[in-house]
């Protein structure tokens, strides 16, 4: 999966699980305070990336998470390790 | 006999309410310092309202913690009952008393609807008061509570045997789920904390979660707290110039989730049907408060929300 590929996978995953426009979904929206991504809704995204990955992702990993550029930088490393 | 001083202590809180009329009555007589005066006793009666309130609480715990909890033979459900009926008790007691003393007046429309079993008790969050009108006035209820009353241990054991949920649980919405399926009542505040305005309603989605994964329909209460008194922030001698009228409305019960998935579709993952649940809830709270706010439109059943030309 290409930087291109993720980016797009990540898109789609959170327009379709929280209806966001995708021009608000840029690397430095926080997630709770500007998308209004709560912890019910990070739990289903991290179920939504394990599908997407196919990779088995502990939800530890995101507790640092922020920002969608965060969840992105987890995404990719976790792609990584498993090549 | 808990029973026998509760009956005792109700004929004294009745019999003090010709005495506060008489005194209510005394005061609008005099010209000049009534306001003062007036405010004066109201401000002595909210002072003892919390420390009754304050020494009745810490009596009840000291009662629960020290002879309940140690009881052999007694189930740990069987003692979570107890806690929860002496909780309802000490809720009723504190509004009863601080209506007696002439500090607020509340009347609670419909409440017999709060008797039945199972229900999700949905509210707007006006008032520090709000949750005490409805544990006071239903049977066997569970309540979502700060985490730090599992981190004290004075207050750990009496939150964990009434089975009352942790606000920041993982599994908050499985707990209310099962809570709602043993048959008891569930309290939720949408809003999670106190609001400034009940027309400028922020709405959580735990609810609406809960809503979706119990299959519980929800019943509304609303609550209109006029003037405002005990927000979020205001000091307890903080008394509005005028008694606090407080009008509550246990409303039928609706299916929010049903008319949220027609919307969103049937395949619409459960993060898009939460956020279209919590819509619909908080739109029919919103359209309530605009109601109350504007009387007459009360008396036109049917009137669309936007206001008219």
């Amino acid at each position: 999966m290409t930087a291109d590929e993720r980016h797009a996978a990540l898109l789609a995953a959170m327009e379709r699980l929280f209806e966001l426009p995708p021009e608000r979904i840029v690397p430095q929206a926080r997630l709770y305070e500007d998308l209004d991504i709560d912890s019910i809704d990070a739990v289903n995204l991290v179920i939504e990336l394990r599908r997407l990955s196919g990779r088995t992702i502990g939800a530890e990993r995101f507790r640092d998470v922020r920002t969608v550029g965060d969840v992105d930088a987890v995404l990719a490393q976790v792609l990584d390790e498993g090549d | 006999m808990v029973a026998f001083a509760l009956r005792g202590s109700a004929a004294l809180w009745l019999g003090s309410v010709n005495l506060s009329r008489s005194t209510d009555a005394l005061f609008d007589v005099a010209s000049a310092p009534a306001g003062t005066l007036r405010h004066a006793w109201r401000l002595g009666a909210a002072a003892l309202c919390f420390t009754v309130f304050g020494i009745g609480t810490l009596l009840v715990s000291a009662w629960l913690l020290l002879v309940v909890r140690p009881l052999p033979g007694v189930p740990d459900a069987r003692k979570g009952v107890w806690v929860r009926n002496w909780i309802r008790r000490l809720a009723r007691g504190f509004i009863e008393l601080m209506q007696v003393l002439g500090l607020m007046r509340y009347r609670i429309e419909n409440a017999e609807r709060l008797l039945s079993p199972g229900q999700l008790l949905v509210a707007n969050h006006p008032s520090l008061i709000d949750a005490l009108f409805i544990i006071g006035h239903t049977p066997d209820i569970c309540c979502i509570v700060k985490r730090e009353l599992l981190a004290n241990p004075f207050t750990a054991w009496l939150v964990r045997s009434a089975d009352y949920l942790a606000n920041d649980s993982e599994r908050l919405v499985d707990e209310a789920a099962r809570v709602l399926g043993d048959g008891r009542s569930l309290l939720v505040f949408p809003e999670g904390t106190r609001n400034r305005c009940d027309l400028a309603l922020r709405f959580k989605r735990g609810a609406a979660h809960i809503a979706i994964a119990s299959g519980v329909p929800v019943v509304p209460v609303t609550i209109d707290f006029s003037p405002r008194a005990l927000q979020k922030g205001d000091p307890w001698h903080a008394i509005p110039r005028r008694v606090s009228r407080i009008r509550l409305i246990v409303h039928p019960p609706f299916d929010p989730v049903s008319e949220a998935a027609v919307e969103a579709g049937a395949d619409a993952p459960v993060t898009v049907l939460a956020r279209r649940t919590t819509r619909v809830l908080r739109d029919a709270f919103v359209e309530h408060a605009r109601r109350f706010a504007d009387p007459q439109s009360a008396h036109e059943p049917g009137r669309p929300g936007t206001p008219s030309a």
